[in-house]
Formats: C-alpha cells, structure tokens, sequence
C-alpha cells in the first residue's frame, strides 16, 4: 500500500492527471474537517473511501468547486475548477443529497440538466441517459413518487446527459436495492471503459473494491493512505479480529483457548467476559464450539468487536 | 437561461405562497372596497398614507415581494438543489437573472392587482392616481425583489430578517422619522408616485423625495443587490 505523501501511481507514463488536489485543507472555525490532503486522480474508476465524517464530502465538494478550500490548490484538467463555470462542461457532479424537483417528471429533469449544460439536442441526449440507467419505463412520472434508489438513478442521468469526461459521484449507490447497484456498477465500468475518469466516495469498503482500481482511503480528514484496493483487502485479512465471549466458566475457558494455534491473547474483560484475539477468525470459529463441549463450558454469548467500519479504517490507519 | 426561468416560475408557484399571496392581495382591495361604499369616507390625504403609503406601500407589497423573492434562490438553497444550477457552465448572472426575472413576474401580477383595483375604488376610478401607482409600484417590485434575492441567497433566515426590515424600518421608523426616509425603497416609491401625480402625498411634500432622485436611486439599488447577489453566488460554498 502506498502512503499518502505518495501520489497514486498514474496507470501510464506522460498521462496528465484529471485531477490534482496539493495540500488542501479546510476548516470550519476550529473544526479541521481536510487537512494537508494531496493526491492526483487518473482515467479509470478510483474510489474515495473512508468512514462516516471523515471528510469524504467536504474534500469532493471542494474537488467539484462547491466550497473553496482553506488552504491549498484543487485543479481539474490542470486548471482551478473553483469559479471556472466553462470546466462544468467537461464534469459531471452527482452530490451525495436528493437534490432533486420533485414537481418534476424525470425526464423533464434530466432535459433541465441537459439544457443547463448547453447540450446540442437535448432531447436525444436525455432519452439516451435515462435508458442507460434503465428507468425509461418511469421517466414520465413525477418524481416525488420515485423510490430513494429511482431517484438516485435519475440523478445519475442528469450526470451523464452531456457525456462528460469527469465524473464525480459521492455516495451514489445509497439507497439503490443490491439489483440496481449492479446496474449502476456496470454502467460505471462501461463508461471508464470509453476513457471516462469516474471518482467515486463511499464508506463501505465492499462497495469501492468492486468498482474502482485504485482507492484513496481518507480517515479523520487526512489522507491514510492510497493504491491498489487488493492491498488494503490483503492488509484487511491480516488484521487480528477481537472476539467477546461470555460463558459457563471463563477461566476455563480461556486457559483452553490459549492452547490453540488460532488464538494470539487472550484476555478478561471487567464484565467477566473473555476477549480472544485471533488472525484466522474462520479457524477460531470452528475451534471455539469444538473446545466448549470437549470442556462442558456452556457459550451463551460470542461476538465479534472489529465489525464496525471505523475499527477497520483504525487498523489500516496504525500499519 | 428559459429553461430556468420556465423551473424557477413552477418552484415559486406553489400552493401555500400563492395562497399568502391571495390574502395579502384582498386586503387592500377590501379596504378600498369599503371606502367606496361609505358615504362618510376618509380624506384623499388619509387614503394618500393609509392606504397607498402604508397598507400597500409598506405591508402588501414588500411582504408580497419577500415571500416570493427570497424564495427564487433560498428554496434552491434550502432544498440543496443550488448545486444543480453552480455546477453548470452558466455565467453567475446566467443564473442570477432567470431567478430575479421569475420573482418579478410571480410578485407584481397580485400586487398591481391589488393597488390597481383598490386605488381605483378608493379614488373612484381616478386614472392619474392609477398610473402614479402602477409606476411608483412598478418600480419599488423591482428594487424589493433585487434586495430580498439577496438576501435569500446571503442568509438562511432570509424570511425573518426580511419581516423585521420591513415591519420595523420600513413600517415603523420610517413613518415616523422623516430624516432616514432616503434609507427607505418605500419613500422612493412614494417619490415616483408624487412625481407622476402631483395631487398626491401634497401634505406630505417636505417628507417626498423627488421623482429623479427616486427613479435614480431605485434603479441603483435593483443595480447593486443584483450585482450583490451575483458577487455572492461566485464567492460563497454552495451546500
């Protein structure tokens, strides 16, 4: 995994990048919601990853020209997108926020969006988006009465009305059923596949490793690091996993889980319960019950601590 | 730069601010209508203050005005749709201008409505004080709508800022004070509808201020707010 001094490796020699941010921060009175952030965005899906409040939102709404940063420099197609109306042209900006005209019928919507982007034949334009999202059969419909993920499809056509080079989506499979994130996968991976750069935020690990090639894991405002996601599901894998058990006879218990191979501490918590620490998880799974009954220790409680995003983000932040 | 002018007319037009708007319209046209059926009715310089300078002047119209204007970019705001118009290649002003234009056709309709039919019952039909009053008024939609246009963009509490400017200053001090009347759009109106009719506010003439002055300043105003709310749409971080 490379660092976050280190720039993400451009997928070619001599490619410009789409985008560069060098040492952005930003602040709101004390709050340091960015801080010191660089890196530089290549053609391809790469994924903005990082809990909730991280800054994902604050760092891409400057990437977009939305807020202006405190400090530092943001350029798209190697000029200050800030104030540069013309460069709108070239990007397409899905914010995180249903902000959409609910008096509106969708196609009416993206037809706006394409307008407002001086789109040639707006009508052609907008019926070719909304089949690529495959909402044509709804597109005459209201859209106060679409579901949050037709909603968020539509957005997403409103995006892509003008075909632009850059795309910039923050959280967009949010609310879409596991049906249409696959949609909006593949229509994500066909359009890097034209050359399209798509830079796209989430916090579900899952959700970026199966769209983009390259991740920017972002944790308390800074940078954590950046590259290939295989390295940061094969730091994933190596993690320890904390595992709280409640039992029959906790010292009992605990002087049997020392003894397996699987286990690498074991300790008792103030509430009497034992917390095991183990690098094969799925091993101690199959370990524990099998050590329960040869022991005649009752479990009547097992449960993971290291589930929760955060605790994720915390261990790849500490390597 | 129609297309978003055609969405800002439908996002303007909602039931509940067309409802307000319709109140606020009979009021005056009820006043009016009772000063007409009453034998003992009020004197022209009662109906000078009362209702054209007060009632309509500094109640109706920029209350008509405020809830129309500073919801033209402060719906967009609140509602973070603002993004859908800035991330656009559109010129600020390309987006500025549709959203004043919509604010002035939605706002005047109802108040011209309102001054045109009450002036004419109350001034029984007297075609000098109608005109005085379409351009008086014409012109002060024009500077209220440029000021609560920024306004909304320039606060979340648009709408409470706004009824305190205008129940305090414009209603209250104001009327009273006649030395902060060149801080007041109101008393421009009046100075244009004293220029176009001379009968009008002639009790009042030390408190008027004249009709070149008047037009002037107006003009200046709908000039710098819009350019204030242009300058703010380009610096400030949109939600």
């Amino acid at each position: 995994m490379t660092t976050a001094e280190q720039p993400t490796t451009p997928p070619a020699a001599g490619r410009q990048p789409v985008i560069q941010v060098e040492g952005v921060s930003r602040w709101f009175g004390n709050v340091v919601s960015v801080s010191d952030v660089s890196f530089e965005v290549y053609p391809g899906i790469t994924g903005l990853l990082g809990p909730n409040g991280a800054g994902k939102t604050t760092l891409l709404r400057m990437i977009t020209g939305l807020a202006a940063p405190s400090e530092g420099v943001v350029k798209t197609f190697g000029e200050p997108v800030r104030n540069n109306p013309e460069l709108y042209r070239r990007i397409g900006v899905m914010s995180e926020h249903e902000a959409v005209y609910s008096f509106l019928t969708g196609r009416e919507f993206v037809e706006f969006a394409a307008k407002m982007r001086g789109v040639a034949d707006t009508r052609e334009a907008t019926a070719t988006a909304i089949e690529s999202v495959g909402l044509s059969f709804a597109a005459d419909r209201k859209m106060s009465g679409y579901s949050r993920g037709m909603k968020q499809r539509m957005r997403l056509a409103a995006t892509i009305v003008h075909d632009p080079e850059l795309l910039i989506l923050d959280e967009p499979l949010n609310g879409a059923d596991p049906r249409q994130r696959v949609h909006f996968q593949n229509l994500l991976r066909g359009l890097a596949a034209r050359g399209r750069t798509i830079f796209v935020s989430s916090h579900i690990l899952e959700e970026v490793e199966a769209l983009a090639e390259r991740v920017l894991l972002i944790v308390n405002g800074k940078l954590a690091a950046s590259g290939d996601y295989r390295a940061i599901r094969a730091a994933l894998n190596e993690r320890p996993y904390h595992v709280r058990i409640v039992c029959s006879d906790t010292r009992g218990l605990a002087s049997g889980l020392v003894k397996l191979d699987e286990v690498d501490a074991v300790n008792i918590d103030p509430d009497g319960a034992l917390i095991a620490q183990s690098r094969n998880v799925l091993s101690l799974q199959m370990a524990l019950p099998r050590l329960a009954l040869e022991s005649r220790i009752r479990l009547l409680r097992v449960e993971p601590l290291d589930d929760s995003l955060e605790s994720v983000f915390s261990y790849l932040v500490g390597q | 730069m129609n297309s978003l002018y055609v969405i800002s007319l439908r996002q303007l037009t909602g039931r509940p601010r067309l409802l307000i708007i319709a109140l606020l319209t009979a009021i005056p046209i009820l006043m009016g209508f009772i000063v007409s059926i009453t034998d003992d009715g009020p004197s022209l310089s009662d109906l000078d203050n009362d209702l054209i300078a007060l009632l309509i002047g500094a109640a109706v119209l920029p209350i008509i005005t405020l809830t129309v204007s500073t919801a033209a970019l402060g719906n967009d705001l609140e509602d973070r749709t603002l993004s859908n118009l800035t991330l656009t290649p559109a010129a600020r002003w390309e987006l500025i201008l549709p959203k004043l234009a919509a604010a002035i056709t939605v706002a005047t309709p109802p108040i011209m409505l309102s001054a045109i039919v009450s002036t004419a019952l109350a001034y029984e039909g007297d075609s000098q004080v109608i005109a005085s009053v379409i351009i008086g008024f014409g012109l002060a939609i024009l500077a209220y709508s440029a000021v609560f246009l920024w306004l909304g963009l320039a606060t979340g509490r648009a709408l409470g800022y706004g009824l305190m400017y205008i129940f305090l200053w414009e209603f209250l001090f104001t009327g009273f004070v006649s030395g902060v009347r060149f801080l007041s759009i109101r008393a421009y109106a009046i100075g244009v509808i004293r220029g176009v009719d001379d009968d009008r506010f002639a009790e009042d003439a030390n408190l008027v201020i004249s009709m070149p002055v008047s037009i002037v300043v107006l003009i200046a105003i709908i000039v710098v707010f819009t350019g204030l709310a242009i300058r703010r749409l380009r610096t400030m971080d949109v939600p």
